[in-house]
């Protein structure tokens, strides 16, 4: 009997197995052998002695993403903030926008606006860069050469200059850019609701709000809270693209535009250091990981069921 | 009744509006992109970005389509790299969270933590480059394109796990194990039938970033052949950038004839108008997967 | 379990794979050199049957000729008959160079000849992937080692005592200070040019322009010109002893103290200056952040000045480049300093060379012969250029224009310069010569010196993000001294800038005592 049953459980895990192992391996080969690199960070890197044979050097590699007291406080507290601030308009905005796409009767003119508020997404942050350079830029931005000598301005604003309009500027563009895309996905959960829900609530007399805050929203609730849990896995990462192009690497925005990222790319960009970023991958993956595990734990204590892990 | 539709009435309003608003914002952009392209480039440095161009000038594109033969062949990588791809990135995604959420099958809870694990470390560029280059071989093959790209990261299976566990009834499968269906003809049968709006939404994201990527062509291409539209591009920018900026080095290569302020905006348009074109007829297949998904699920 | 054992199992044996195989690539790779030594010492039976292929890296402006193979082949026909080894050129552009090198020699790839354009070599030597030179020059370049004693095309190159890169000789030698400007504007505001000028003289100057033109910006620095190294060396000579002026500089010609420049008073004027001219308008406004490129900005009338180092061939190259015509203002007498990494331009074998005497003997065969020299350069005779009438001088050949052509690659970053053909007349070579003897007359004490940067990396990573942060808008202009140059100076001394500058005096100190 027992051995029976045996034969049949592998019977019945070997199929899933098979469909599971190409990502394995995948995995496997692009994440996993990779990490072994991660050594590279803690050697002084010798190419004539190999990779493995280089001397160790400890902590030497980390010490530059430290070195500079108040530069380290910054470019943390700003990949920290404008992440949570990311996380929680890239709930608040696309959520909002998935159910007023769903609630459009005229078929046509919901599939117009998809695709409208999708554009940005298909572009590359280069572009989006262009785009904002040519809006802000002080000589021939259109804002400077045409708006604001429209409305009878002539002192033209430095955006690229001033710091207090960036928080907004990135914000903003990190939005437009990506608004599309998280549209995309929690229409496709507005969507997946069972119709029969909004009957019901219809024949109880529940108003479109009621029905929004007592059905829509709870049934989101699961993505909305993989999705926070895996971007707060990222918060110490930053789009490259949003912090360094779109500002234009302009010094006098350092203290509200510099993240982690930035300043790794500007601090190695004239010295082929490898092992100096690897540390600074090294660096965010733990702080990273450490913080996913964490939030990870506040949900399970909170409704079990919706953790992650 | 009429408390429904009067607020239904309130709630179209709203709708439209917003959307309208937010339609709006996202195109008109890309108005300005098109037009700057078209633009004088003495024009754009004298005078500004302008919605309507004073003087049309293709001086731009002429620049860019000097070549034209090259370009062509880059579309064609990139069309082939980006479909190929993508196909193997929902395959591949799909096959693998469907696994993940047989949950009573041992050892499927290790799977998902070394999956969610490739999230979290990140081995970073010169061990990646090793592991292609040197074990994989992939240096000037159309491989070097596709897999270091390929969309299987953590997020998306996750993305695609979530919406099995939720939008897939459980009795529907349990009901097939049942009739004797083995697990890949209830994944072939029923699953991808069933999860069209989770697959249209990695796809898009696949093919997006497929579209879009570049830096893969830089580490492993070196073949003009395989240049992908973006790589190309992306190399003519940053030459025009790097032979300006260094006019103290770069003695004698004449600069004096390069349109480079609309340039720019000429090489963003060629690359993102062939999917600005083609996406409206896929986002027809999008969007019926999207309702699709809906009645069933 | 077993599945995840058998994993643990698969990983470990691809990842020792992937390490072990760079490892025996080295070491087959150190072999064969030293089979090749041995095989020489013993005579040259071996290496005449079989060619040594050799692979270099072949620069361009971002399109690779399309006749690349034919130069190829015609070059293979010179050097198997002369020395027995077969070239293989290996196209990339210039902006490519700085992130493929490295990944390159990490991942093991062949690469006998690289030219290092505007990256010095000292980071490479640090990560020991380059080869010293000194053995490979005695052995396999006697035409090499003549011109090192008459020029100085090893300076910047020397780590520890050990040659690792060499220049090719230049037309002329050294430099000075200036200002390029526009012949028309500076016409039309009737200004005689003088022998040399200051600061100020230039303020005079820019109001002139500015009264004509009121909307002309007449100094056209633009932030990349200086988001790497300080614009003051275009104003005022400061050596950068072989490194950059993050490191400290030696103040004029005479000196033998490493300073920190950004605190001398010298140049605090300098930034002085500028914000005058940034407030009354003779900087654009935009000017630290631009998009704009220089050409755009002088041919629509925006700008119609911007410093530049001056030499016999820089004005008319400059007209080509940008299609005016230019005056140079002299700001500095001539002057000859060790050079500055960002401007060089190094032949350097790297240890993933499968043949560092073959490719030794061909840079040799470079620098020697300049039919070789001329066809890598120019391309065949007859198809890619005919001579005139003029000694050196070279045109198209008829029909041929610089679009149309198969082979037309302006950088000149071959071997023997003086010796290669020109495309234009305009600096004879009795100029070259007396600039060279003006400049080499005022000869910076560090000249030979190069700074190495070992064991300051972190600093000088702190003080290049200091840099980046401060230099662009200070340099053209776009802050408030008074607030931002103390804050500035005081983040440089917080990235430690002054042990920077004690570690470099400490070296330099050495090296001028064994001189």
């Amino acid at each position: 009997m027992v051995k029976k049953k045996k034969s049949f459980r592998w019977k019945n895990a070997l199929p899933v197995y098979a469909l599971m192992l190409p990502g394995i391996l995948y995995f496997l080969i692009n994440n996993y052998l990779p990490m072994f690199g991660m050594i590279i960070a803690f050697k002084k890197l010798n190419f004539r002695d190999g990779i493995l044979k280089s001397p160790w050097c400890g902590l030497d590699n980390f010490k530059f993403l430290f070195s500079q007291g108040n530069t380290a406080l910054i470019m943390t507290r700003n990949t920290i903030l404008y992440n949570i601030v990311f996380i929680i308009l890239g709930i608040i905005i696309p959520i909002t926008v998935a159910i007023l796409l769903n609630e459009v009767q005229q078929k046509i003119a919901s599939r117009i606006y998809q695709t409208l508020i999708l554009l940005p997404f298909l572009m590359s942050w280069v572009v989006v860069s262009y785009l904002a350079y040519a809006f802000l830029s002080g000589e021939t931005g259109f804002i400077n050469a045409t708006i604001l000598p429209f409305f009878g301005i002539n002192q033209s604003i430095s955006f690229y200059q001033q710091q207090k309009y960036w928080p907004f500027i990135l914000v903003f563009t990190n939005q437009w850019k990506s608004l599309g895309f998280g549209t995309v996905i929690y229409l496709a959960s507005v969507i997946g609701i069972s119709p029969e829900f909004y009957e019901a609530a219809q024949i109880d007399g529940a108003s479109k709000w009621k029905q929004i805050t007592n059905i829509t929203l709870p049934c989101l609730k699961p993505t909305i809270i993989t999705l926070t849990i895996l971007n707060i896995g990222r918060i110490f990462y930053s789009d490259f693209g949003l912090f360094y192009q779109v500002p234009k690497n302009s010094g006098m925005l350092y203290n509200v535009t510099q993240t982690i990222d930035t300043y790794v790319y500007n601090a190695l960009m004239n010295q082929n250091n490898i092992s100096m970023s690897a540390a600074a991958c090294v660096f965010q993956s733990i702080v990273g990981a450490a913080l996913v595990v964490i939030s990870n734990q506040i949900i399970r204590k909170l409704s079990k069921e919706n953790a992650l892990f | 009744m009429g408390i429904h539709t009067k607020s239904n009435k309130i709630m179209q309003i709203i709708a439209h509006t917003v959307l309208f608003i937010v339609s709006a914002l996202a195109v008109i952009p890309f108005w300005l992109l098109i037009a700057s392209s078209l633009s004088d480039a003495f024009d754009v440095t004298k005078s500004g970005y302008q919605f309507i161009p004073k003087n049309i000038s293709f001086e731009a594109y002429q620049y860019i389509f000097q070549e034209w033969t090259q370009i062509g062949r880059a579309y064609g990588v990139t069309v082939l790299v980006s479909v190929l791809g993508t196909v193997l990135s929902v395959i591949m995604v799909s096959m693998l969270a469907y696994g993940l959420i047989q949950k009573d099958i041992k050892g499927v809870n290790a799977v998902f933590i070394f999956v969610l694990i490739t999230m979290l470390f990140n081995g970073g560029v010169v061990p990646t480059y090793l592991v292609y280059n040197n074990l994989l071989k992939v240096k000037n093959t159309i491989w070097g394109l596709i897999l270091p790209n390929l969309l299987m990261s953590g997020f998306t299976v996750i993305l695609v796990k979530n919406y099995f566990q939720q939008s897939i009834p459980e009795e529907l499968i349990e009901a097939a194990k049942i009739d004797g269906c083995g697990h890949f003809r209830i994944y072939f049968k029923m699953i991808l039938p069933l999860s069209k709006p989770i697959l249209a939404t990695v796809g898009l994201l696949s093919a997006v970033s497929y579209w879009n990527d570049w830096t893969n062509g830089l580490y492993y291409v070196t073949d003009e052949k395989l240049y992908s539209i973006q790589l190309l591009l992306n190399k003519m920018n940053e030459n025009i950038l790097f032979m300006a900026n260094n006019s103290q080095n770069m003695m004698g290569v004449d600069m004096s004839n390069m349109p480079s302020a609309t340039i720019r905006m000429a090489i963003a348009v060629v690359a993102i108008l062939p999917i600005i074109i083609a996406y409206p007829f896929f986002h027809k297949y999008f969007a019926k997967g999207l309702t699709m998904g809906a009645v069933k699920g | 379990m077993k599945k995840k054992i058998l994993s643990l199992l698969l990983m470990t044996v691809l990842t020792a794979t992937m390490f072990m195989g760079c490892g025996t690539k080295n070491q087959s790779s150190e072999q064969s050199t030293s089979q090749d030594t041995t095989s020489q010492d013993t005579g040259d039976e071996q290496a005449s049957q079989e060619t040594a292929h050799i692979v270099m890296t072949y620069l361009t402006a971002g399109n690779t000729p399309a006749d690349l193979l034919k130069v190829q082949d015609a070059v293979n026909e010179i050097t198997k008959e002369k020395i027995n080894v077969e070239v293989e050129f290996k196209a990339i552009s210039i902006p490519e160079t700085f992130s493929q090198y490295s990944l390159w020699i990490t991942s093991g790839e062949q690469i006998d000849l690289m030219m290092n354009a505007f990256q010095g070599v000292s980071n490479y030597v640090n990560s020991a992937s380059l080869e010293p030179l000194d053995l490979l020059i005695t052995e396999n370049a006697p035409t090499i080692s003549k011109l090192m004693e008459e020029y100085p095309i090893t300076d910047g190159t020397v780590v520890n005592d050990e040659i690792y890169g060499i220049s090719p000789v230049l037309y002329n030698y050294g430099a000075q200070g200036s200002l390029l400007i526009q012949k028309d504007v500076l016409d039309e505001i009737g200004v005689t040019v003088k022998d040399q000028y200051q600061l100020n003289d230039f303020t005079e100057i820019f109001a002139a322009i500015k009264e004509k033109h009121p909307d002309m910006y007449p100094y056209g620095i633009i932030g990349t010109d200086v988001s790497a190294a300080t614009a003051y060396g275009y104003f005022g000579i400061a050596d950068t002893l072989g490194a950059t002026a993050n490191s400290g500089v030696l103040m004029g010609t005479d000196s033998t103290k490493i300073v920190n420049l950004y605190e001398t008073e010298d140049y605090y004027n300098y930034l002085k200056t500028v914000r005058e001219w940034y407030e009354a308008g003779y900087i654009m406004p935009d000017a630290a952040t631009t998009d704009s490129l220089k050409t755009e900005l002088l041919s629509t009338g925006v700008i119609c000045s911007f410093p530049m180092l001056n030499k016999p061939e820089m004005i008319p190259d400059s007209e080509t480049q940008y299609g005016k015509e230019f005056v140079a203002l002299v700001t500095t007498d001539n002057y000859y300093t060790s050079l500055s990494p960002n401007s060089g331009t190094y032949w350097t074998i790297p240890i993933t060379s499968k043949n560092p005497d073959a490719a030794m003997k061909f840079l040799n065969l470079m620098y020697e012969d300049s039919d070789l020299a001329n066809l890598i350069h120019w391309g065949i005779e007859g198809t890619h250029y005919v001579k005139t009438d003029t000694e050196k001088l070279i045109t198209f050949p008829e029909g041929v224009t610089a679009d149309t052509s198969g082979y037309y690659n302006t950088l000149g970053l071959y071997g023997d310069r003086r010796y290669e053909y020109t495309w234009s007349d305009a600096t004879s070579e009795e100029a070259n010569e007396t600039f060279t003897q003006k400049s080499m007359s005022n000869k910076s004490k560090a000249v030979g010196y190069s700074y190495n940067s070992e064991n300051m990396t972190n600093q000088l990573i702190a003080i290049n993000s200091v840099m980046s942060q401060y230099l662009p808008s200070l340099e053209t202009g776009s802050v408030d001294l008074d607030s931002v140059y103390p804050e500035f100076i005081s983040a440089l001394k917080n990235a430690g800038i002054e042990d920077v500058i004690a570690d470099n005096q400490a070296q330099f100190d050495l090296w001028l005592e064994k001189q």
